[in-house]
C-alpha cells in the first residue's frame, strides 16, 4: 500500500460556505491520477464550488485540498481550469490566439511577454480543439461551441498535471462534443488527470473511469462500474435533502442574526 | 489667434498631456467594466488632495498624491466593506461612499479656502488656461515649459511605464480573473495597483482640466474607442487618438466661443462618442442602416428578377404570358421601384411597351436564384420531409443568402437532382449558351 502513488487531488473534510450558509458539507474524497473523472448532481449541488474550492478560488470554511499529494501550489504546477463559458466577457477585445496564449502566462512569471515558444503551443493547442483557421477571429465573432473549444485550448496550452473542468459539454454539438472527448482522452493517454462536470447522464459510464457524486454532500466517489448505480443516482437527484437544506438555512440565519435567537437554557429545543 | 503662438501653445500641452494619460488608464477601466469606478476615484480623492494640500500649504504634487492615494483606497476598501458586510449592492455601494466623500470634500475645501490658496472652482473646472503664465523653475533647450506639463509627462511616463510592464497581467486580470488566479497572477493587487495609477493620474490632471473633465477624459476616449476597433492595442491607440483630437477641438472652440478649455474638452470628446454611435464604420447607426438597406434592395432585385425567369419558364411551356412589371407586391412601393431602376440602369432588365424584359445578364441572374431555391425546397424536403406546400416560404427566405459554393455542395448532397419537389425543372448551375457570366 505504502508504494501506490498519491492521490492526484486529496480533499480532506472540505466545507464551502456562501455568507455562513454551507453549500458544501464535509467533502472527503480521493481522485485517483491518470483518469477522466466525472462529477455528477442535479443544479445547484455545488459541484462548480467544488471545483472552485479545489482550484483555491473560494475559501472553504474548513478542510483542506492537496494536489499530487501537496499543499496546492499555483503557477507552473497549478491546475488547468476549464470555466463555465457564461464566466467571462466576450466582447472583451481580443481574438481568439490571444485568449489562448493566457494559458502559457503561468509559466512565464512576472513583466514577461509570450514569446514564439508560447506562441507556438498556443497554436498547436488549436489545432488540437480543430481551431487553428480561426486563430485571428475576434472571441466575440464566435459560435457558443466555438467558444468553448477556445477554452480548453487554453488550458491545453497550460499544460498542466490535473485539469478541471465546468461543463465543457453544455451546449455543444455531437460533432464538437466528440471532438472535446477525443482531446479528453489524449490527455488521459498522457498521464493527466481531468476532472469534468457533467450533465448528460446518458453518456457518464461512456466517457470517465471514476465518478463523484454530489448533492450538497458527497453521495458516492469510486469506479464508475460500483459506484454509478441506480441506488446512488437516486440517492443524488431524489429528494430526501430537505433536512440539509433547513440545516443550511437555521446555520445562515444563526450566523447573521445570532443575538435574535438564544438556545433554550436547558438545551431542549 | 492660432493653437500654436505662444499663449495657446502652453495650453495645448498641458491640455493633450491630461487627455492622454487619463484616456490611456481609463481604457483599462472601462474594459474591466468597472468605469464607475473611475468616476468613485476621481471624486473619492477629493477629501484627501484637500487635507494634503492644507497641510503641506502648497500646491506640490507630492502631498496632495499621498493625500489622494489614501482618499482612492479608502473609496475601494469602503465600497467593498459596505458591499460585503452590509450586502449592499455593488454599483450603490461605490455610489454612497463617492458621493459622501466628495461631499466631505467640498465641505473641507470650504473650511480651508480661507487659509490656502485653494480655490473651489478651479478644483472643479480646472486651470488650464493659466499654463502659459504658470511656468516651471527650469528650460529644456531655453524653453521653459508649462509647470503642468511637467507633473504630466512625468505621469503619463509612469502611466505608460506600469501599463508595458504588467500589459500581459492587467489583459488575463481585465479578462478572466479566476484564470489569472489559478496560475498565480493575483487580481486583487493588480486591481489595487490600477487604483492607485487612477488616482496619481487623476491627481495630476485635476489642476489642469478639474474633476468633471477627469471623469469624460477617463471614460469617454475608451467608450469611443471601443465602438472602432476589436483588438487591445487598436483600443488603447484609438483612446489616444480620441483624446488628443478632443484636447484641440476642445481649446480651438473655447478660443471662439470664448468660455471655459475644460468645458470645451468634454463637450468635443461627447460630441466624437456622439459621432462615433452614428458613424463607426462597424457598429455605428448609420453603417448599419445602410447595410440593411442594401441587403433589402438587393432583395427585391432578386425577387423581381426570379419572378421575371420564372415567367419566361411559363411562357417557354406555353403558359400565360403576363409578365410582372416589378418586384413582387410584398415589398414595399418605394423599394419595388428602386430595384426596377437599378436593374435597368445596370442593364439586367430592360423596359418596352410597359413590360420588363431579362437581359442576358438579368437572365443569368435570375436562373441562378430559382436555381438555389429549388434545390433547397428538394434540400428540405428530403432532409425534414416537410410536405410539399411548406417549402416555398423557407426557401424564398434562404435564396438570396446562399453562396454559389455552398450551393454547389447542397446538389452534390443530393446527387444533382434534375427536378425540384414540385416537379418542376432546376436549371443548370453554368450559363447556357449565349448567355454572359456576371
Ligand atoms: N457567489 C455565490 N454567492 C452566493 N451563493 C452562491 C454563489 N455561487 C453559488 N452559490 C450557491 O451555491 C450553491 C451551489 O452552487 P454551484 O454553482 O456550485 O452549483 P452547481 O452544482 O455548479 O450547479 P449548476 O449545475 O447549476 O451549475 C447554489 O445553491 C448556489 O445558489
Ligand atoms: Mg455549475
Amino acid at each position: 500500500m505504502s508504494g501506490a502513488p498519491p492521490p492526484a487531488i486529496e480533499v480532506h473534510d472540505l466545507t464551502v460556505s456562501y455568507h455562513a450558509k454551507p453549500v458544501l458539507w464535509d467533502i472527503d474524497v480521493e481522485i485517483p491520477a491518470g483518469q477522466l473523472v466525472g462529477v455528477v448532481g442535479p443544479n445547484g449541488a455545488g459541484k462548480s464550488t467544488l471545483l472552485r474550492a479545489i482550484l483555491g478560488l473560494v475559501r472553504p470554511a474548513s478542510g483542506w485540498v492537496r494536489i499530487d499529494g501537496e499543499p496546492r501550489r499555483r503557477g507552473r504546477h497549478g491546475c488547468g481550469y476549464v470555466p463555465q463559458r457564461e464566466s467571462v466577457d466576450w466582447d472583451f477585445p481580443v481574438d481568439v490566439l490571444d485568449v489562448v496564449l493566457m494559458g502559457t502566462y503561468g509559466n512565464l512569471g512576472w513583466f514577461r511577454r509570450p514569446g514564439r515558444r508560447e506562441r507556438e503551443r498556443a497554436m498547436h493547442a488549436l489545432e488540437q480543439v480543430g481551431m487553428q483557421d480561426l486563430a485571428r477571429r475576434q472571441i466575440a465573432e464566435l459560435s457558443g461551441g466555438q467558444q468553448q473549444r477556445v477554452f480548453l485550448a487554453r488550458a491545453l496550452a497550460q499544460d498542466a498535471p490535473v485539469y478541471l473542468m465546468d461543463e465543457p459539454f453544455s451546449g455543444v454539438d455531437a460533432a464538437t462534443e466528440a471532438a472535446i472527448f477525443e482531446v479528453l482522452r489524449t490527455l488521459r493517454a498522457a498521464g493527466r488527470t481531468v476532472v469534468v462536470v457533467h450533465h448528460d447522464l446518458q453518456t457518464v459510464e461512456e466517457y470517465f473511469d471514476h465518478v463523484l457524486l454530489l448533492n450538497l454532500r458527497l453521495v458516492a466517489a469510486g469506479p464508475i462500474r460500483d459506484t454509478f448505480t441506480r441506488e446512488n443516482l437516486l440517492a443524488t437527484y431524489g429528494g430526501r435533502l430537505t433536512l440539509l437544506d433547513e440545516a443550511a438555512e437555521a446555520v445562515r440565519r444563526g450566523s447573521v442574526d445570532t443575538t435574535a435567537w438564544r438556545p433554550p437554557p436547558d438545551g431542549a429545543s | 489667434m492660432s493653437l500654436l503662438d505662444a499663449t495657446s501653445l502652453p495650453v495645448l500641452i498641458v491640455a493633450a498631456l491630461a487627455a492622454s494619460c487619463c484616456a490611456l488608464i481609463g481604457s483599462f477601466l472601462v474594459l474591466r467594466r468597472s468605469a464607475l469606478l473611475g468616476d468613485a476615484i476621481s471624486h473619492g480623492i477629493l477629501p484627501g488632495i484637500v487635507v494634503g494640500f492644507a497641510l503641506s500649504g502648497s500646491r506640490e504634487i507630492v502631498p496632495m498624491f499621498i493625500g489622494a492615494l489614501v482618499a482612492a483606497l479608502g473609496t475601494t476598501l469602503l465600497t467593498d466593506l459596505l458591499h460585503r458586510r452590509l450586502r449592499i449592492d455593488g454599483d450603490a455601494a461605490m455610489g454612497v461612499v463617492f458621493t459622501t466623500l466628495f461631499a466631505l470634500g467640498v465641505v473641507l475645501l470650504e473650511v480651508y479656502a480661507g487659509r490656502v490658496d485653494l480655490d473651489p472652482g478651479c478644483v472643479l473646472h480646472g486651470q488650464v488656461e493659466y499654463a502659459a503664465i504658470d511656468p516651471a523653475s527650469f528650460a529644456i533647450l531655453g524653453w521653459t515649459p508649462p509647470r503642468g506639463a511637467v507633473t504630466l509627462g512625468v505621469t503619463l511616463l509612469l502611466d505608460l511605464v506600469f501599463v508595458l510592464l504588467l500589459w500581459k497581467e492587467l489583459l488575463i486580470t481585465s479578462f478572466d480573473g479566476d484564470l489569472a488566479h489559478s496560475l498565480g497572477i493575483p487580481p486583487g493587487p493588480l486591481h489595487l495597483a490600477l487604483m492607485g495609477m487612477t488616482a496619481l493620474t487623476t491627481v495630476a490632471s485635476f489642476e489642469a482640466v478639474g474633476s468633471i473633465l477627469v471623469v469624460a477624459m477617463l471614460i469617454v476616449p475608451a467608450m469611443v474607442a471601443t465602438l472602432l476597433t476589436d483588438r487591445l492595442l487598436g483600443v488603447l491607440l484609438a483612446a489616444q487618438g480620441v483624446a488628443l483630437a478632443s484636447a484641440g477641438l476642445g481649446l480651438w472652440s473655447a478660443q471662439r466661443l470664448d468660455t471655459s478649455v475644460a468645458g470645451m474638452m468634454a463637450v468635443s470628446v461627447g460630441g466624437l462618442l456622439a459621432v462615433a454611435f452614428l458613424l463607426a464604420p462597424g457598429q455605428g447607426w448609420l453603417p448599419r442602416r445602410l447595410r440593411r438597406l442594401s441587403l433589402a434592395i438587393r432583395i427585391a432585385e432578386e425577387d423581381l428578377l426570379g419572378s421575371l425567369y420564372r415567367a419566361e419558364e411559363r411562357q417557354a411551356g406555353g403558359g400565360g404570358i403576363e409578365r410582372p412589371s416589378g418586384a413582387p407586391p410584398h415589398h414595399p412601393a418605394w423599394l419595388r421601384i428602386g430595384a426596377g431602376l437599378r436593374l435597368r440602369w445596370r442593364a439586367e432588365v430592360v423596359k418596352s411597351d410597359r413590360t420588363l424584359t431579362l437581359t442576358q445578364r438579368g437572365r443569368g441572374r435570375g436562373r441562378r436564384l430559382v436555381r438555389r431555391h429549388r434545390l433547397w425546397e428538394n434540400y428540405l424536403s428530403d432532409l425534414l420531409a416537410l410536405p410539399a406546400s411548406h417549402l416555398h416560404d423557407p426557401a424564398h427566405r434562404i435564396e438570396h443568402f446562399l453562396d454559389e459554393e455552398l450551393t454547389r455542395r447542397i446538389e452534390e448532397r443530393l446527387d444533382g437532382p434534375e427536378r425540384d419537389p414540385h416537379g418542376r425543372a432546376i436549371p443548370a448551375a453554368d450559363h447556357e449558351p449565349g448567355e454572359e457570366e456576371r
